[in-house]
């Protein structure tokens, strides 16, 4: 009997020897990881993979502060990011666009001031003065902004040869009569994907600033002037021009942006207004024939307006490990990524010491492109307000399917604008 | 006196069932810690399943771990089957015990070689960060050990009486409290995940709030705006639409196949199976397929038409915008016919067949039978048949959601409410779009309960 006690005992002992054992363990435990969280809206194959690369050169260097990296569809992290930023914690570095976008964040305290690392890094310095305004709020940094790229009407040499045309159109003029003599070769003129219709937004951002000068432009951004304006409703006339001469891809709006790429791949289509990264989802073996031209002048005497929108990168004020994430902004922004991004996806630089001597003879005439531009302006969903630009965009893809309602949408856009002042009027 | 002792005949054979009981709980508790709660840090995403996925594969977090981490799981499945084998064949309880103890080991090596071998920077840091997750497992990993110590037969008499003493104890709550006892967890999450955030969206919809800043009370004002919207117009148009066309065709084309394959005829499982099937595909699913099925150039309708020569210039279908809203509806009732038919099979199956032999007696053709005995027997049938198409024509939202975005004048309520509230960052006006969908549902909510109840009451 005495031995049966005995181990009875010495299991009661050897389970609290345990117990003693793990518990000051468990007790340490409380401090956080060092882990910086990194949400980027990169989805196509090109800049994911990048930012894949950037991630991993960071990881390898930096073990003990590994970044966690999530990429979301660039239309659904649109649509995330509240969630990301009010969330406790936030992620802390985001990828997203410079402008209003970014404005209406900083306005209302959402995004952390990074004024000490343009200061510690020397971007204040290394970054293009324009650039740095852009990123700044009366004197504090909130935005990094490290690329930007231009739009222009891409097209194939090969079928402009085709059909017979010699010269990139100029004026409209030549440019709807490019349309009739590709229309006459059985070639479609401009392809389109409408399904999100933030592509039908650039010819509007386009005529508009073609026909009425970018001054306007700015003014109607800012919902300063009136959509029921004779000027915008002359915009949708010259759009209506486009219509008579067949110059768009039928039923673009089953299309993503990147499926209207494919009538243009087949040899079905010609042109396609798009921005410089329709490289990274255009088949590399065929970019040699590609080439793009300046969206064609109206009235010479009106000052010239391009969109180049600018991307970039922010701190979430909610950010649960803000220096860390402070410290993969400055590696995201410094010289090295910089150059490699450039040199790998072509986007222009902000930075002004990127070396851009290696570019291609593209990104060259890209370049240009904006030198010669008298205004550069981001784009029509990034200029606007956000219940603007929706309104807008939903009115751009009701007046495609129906162009004879033009007046309809323009006083239903023009409510919209009066509501969103009286809204903002009402919050003051 | 020793001889006494053996010689006492009540004695009854060792029971293994505890042990291997405990090593069971042992090792679920493992399993279940090791997914879910944090290894490292104290963030539940750091579990130690993540960790070692991420060391497997090169993740981000390959640093906070080393391979050994891949022995927990794998000795908790062991201990598992161990246990359940013990458990399934009694005579071999001690063994499976002893085996379970065994491979506990296994696992402890993974901490053996974490605290005592490991050495350098990193190694600090894990040790300076290991999570709940990996003290609990340390416990139960442990338990394992100390489980097989119940084979040896004194402690396992004892802890037999101990738990006998325990078992005669009586609940001290009282009957009648048990109904309700049960109740309260599906009660209580009810309320929490469903009444209040129904009460919390009627006080938004109240307000401004834009998700981000802090909701001012605007009154009616959302109201106001949305009654003169043109895109509630739209919204509540597509819904009619839909409502009409869920309500007609599914329900006439489900009742006919239902009515054909109620008959024993051939290969009528396999025809029943297909038209069954789309089913199992979810919503967003069926959007994409029918989406390609919808492509101008290249889906399917389109090509048969151009290469069938019979027109040159068909339509964009969800391009179009006269279009655009029937193709979306006709992907849903495509679904909702198998659905339809199943509910009307097993009303068939239900029927008694006196009724049927009666009218055949009676002298009744087919359409008099169909018409006079089936249909009116089928009627608590086609209430929750109709009442179904109607909640699930108002909740219509994936479909729109992924072919067109709301697009091409497709809007039905829920999508407008989510691209306002989600993408124009309006959640105070989207939450009046929710108030008034809630509305109209409620009413054929009430229809369906009030149906329902009665029916019970009447049986």
């Amino acid at each position: 009997m005495s031995k049966s006690k005995f181990s009875k005992r010495s299991i009661l002992i050897t389970l609290l020897v345990a117990l003693a054992l793990v518990l000051p363990v468990s007790m340490t435990a409380a401090q956080g990881p060092e882990y910086i969280t990194y949400n980027s809206m990169h989805g196509d194959p090109l800049p994911r993979a990048f930012d894949e690369e950037i991630v991993g050169m960071w990881n390898e260097a930096n073990p003990l502060t590994p970044v966690e990296h999530s990429i979301i569809a660039h239309e659904d992290f649109k649509q995330a990011i509240r969630a990301y930023l009010t969330a406790e914690p936030a992620p802390d570095v985001l990828t997203w666009f410079a402008g209003e976008r970014a404005r209406f964040f900083i306005d209302r305290g959402l995004i952390a001031d990074i004024s000490d690392v343009f200061a510690d890094y020397g971007f204040n310095e290394a970054y293009a003065p324009g650039f740095v305004a852009l990123a700044s709020v009366e004197g504090s940094q909130y935005f990094l902004p490290t690329s930007y790229y231009w739009w222009a009407v891409y097209y194939r040499p090969s079928i402009f040869e085709q059909a017979g045309i010699t010269e990139v159109p100029e004026t409209w003029d030549d440019f709807l009569a490019t349309c009739d003599t590709l229309n006459e070769a059985g070639i479609t003129p401009i392809t389109i994907g409408t399904r999100y219709p933030w592509t039908a937004a650039a010819w509007f951002d386009y005529l508009n600033m073609r026909l009425n000068g970018p001054e306007f432009h700015v003014d109607l951004m800012l919902l300063k002037e009136s959509y029921t304006d004779e000027r915008v409703k002359n915009v949708f006339e010259y759009w209506q021009q486009l219509f008579d001469h067949n110059c768009f891809i039928a039923d673009a709006a089953a299309y993503a942006w990147q499926e209207a790429l494919t009538p243009m791949t087949d040899g079905d289509a010609a042109m396609y207004l798009m921005s410089q990264f329709i490289l990274d989802s255009y088949p590399d073996e065929m970019e040699d024939d590609l080439d793009f031209f300046r969206f064609p002048i109206i009235d010479p005497e009106i000052p010239i307006g391009e969109d180049a929108p600018t991307d970039g990168y922010f701190i979430a004020a909610g950010a649960r490990n803000l220096d860390g994430g402070k410290e993969f902004l400055a590696y995201i922004g410094s010289q090295e990524i910089q150059q490699k991004a450039f040199d790998e996806m072509g986007r222009l630089p902000t930075r002004t010491d990127v070396d851009v001597s290696g570019a291609t003879p593209a990104t060259q005439k890209g370049i240009e492109l904006i030198q010669t531009a008298d205004y550069v302006a981001q784009f029509y969903d990034r200029d606007t307000t956000a219940p603007m630009a929706e309104a807008g965009l939903d009115g751009f893809s009701r007046f495609w399917s129906d162009p004879s309602s033009i007046d309809q949408i323009l006083e239903d856009l023009e409510a919209e604008r009066l509501r969103i002042l009286e809204e903002e009027a009402a919050a003051q | 006196m020793a001889t006494a002792v053996k010689s006492q005949p009540l004695r009854e054979p060792l029971d293994f069932t505890g042990p291997n009981f405990l090593a069971l709980i042992c090792a679920v508790i493992i399993l279940v810690v090791f997914i879910f709660m944090p290894w490292m840090w104290t963030e539940m995403k750091y579990n130690g399943a993540r960790l070692m996925s991420d060391v497997l594969t090169g993740g981000s977090l390959k640093n906070f771990a080393t391979w050994q981490i891949a022995l927990v799981p794998v000795t908790a499945l062991l201990a598992m089957g161990l246990a359940l084998w013990g458990l399934m064949a009694p005579h071999r309880g001690a063994l499976a015990s002893i085996l379970a103890a065994l491979t506990s080991l296994l696992g402890l090596a993974y901490y053996a070689d974490l605290y005592f071998v490991r050495e350098g920077e990193v190694a600090d840091y894990m040790r300076a960060n290991i999570g709940i997750g990996a003290d609990v497992t340390l416990v139960a990993l442990i338990g394992l050990i100390v489980q097989a110590a119940l084979v040896y037969p004194d402690i396992n008499r004892w802890t037999q009486r101990a738990s006998q003493k325990l078992s005669a104890r009586r609940p001290a709550v009282p009957q009648k409290w048990i109904p309700y006892l049960f109740l309260l967890p599906p009660l209580a999450l009810y309320v929490v995940w469903i009444i209040a955030p129904t009460l919390y969206t009627f006080y938004l919809s109240l307000t401004n709030w834009d998700g981000v800043s802090t909701p001012q009370y605007i009154g009616l004002k959302n109201y106001e705006t949305l009654f003169r919207q043109s895109a509630l117009t739209e919204s509540l148009t597509n819904n009619l639409r839909w409502l009409v066309v869920f309500v007609t065709v599914p329900t006439t084309l489900g009742l006919g196949l239902a009515l054909i394959f109620n008959t024993d005829m051939r290969g009528g499982r396999w025809y029943k199976v297909s038209f069954y099937s789309p089913l199992v595909l979810s919503w967003p699913v069926i959007a994409l397929v029918w989406s390609w099925v919808y492509h101008p150039t290249r889906g399917l309708i389109n090509s048969l038409l151009i290469e069938g020569g019979i027109t040159s210039n068909p339509p964009g279908w969800l391009a179009d915008r006269d279009l655009a809203i029937y193709c979306i509806i006709a992907a849903a009732a495509w679904r909702q016919v198998g659905y339809v038919m199943v509910l009307y099979l097993a009303g068939l199956k239900n029927l008694d067949p006196t009724y049927i032999d009666a009218g055949l007696v009676d002298g009744a053709n087919r359409w008099q039978l169909f018409r006079h005995v089936i249909l009116p027997l089928l009627a608590p049938v086609t209430t929750i048949v109709f009442i179904i198409s109607v909640i699930d024509s108002l909740r219509s939202f994936d479909l729109v959601q992924v072919m067109t975005r709301g697009g091409q004048g497709t809007r039905v309520l829920a999508n407008y409410m989510y691209i306002e509230a989600f993408n124009n960052y309006r959640m105070g006006f989207g939450a009046a779009i929710a108030v008034v969908l809630f509305s109209i549902s409620i009413i054929f909510v009430g229809l369906y309960l009030w149906r329902s109840l009665k029916d019970e009451l009447e049986y």
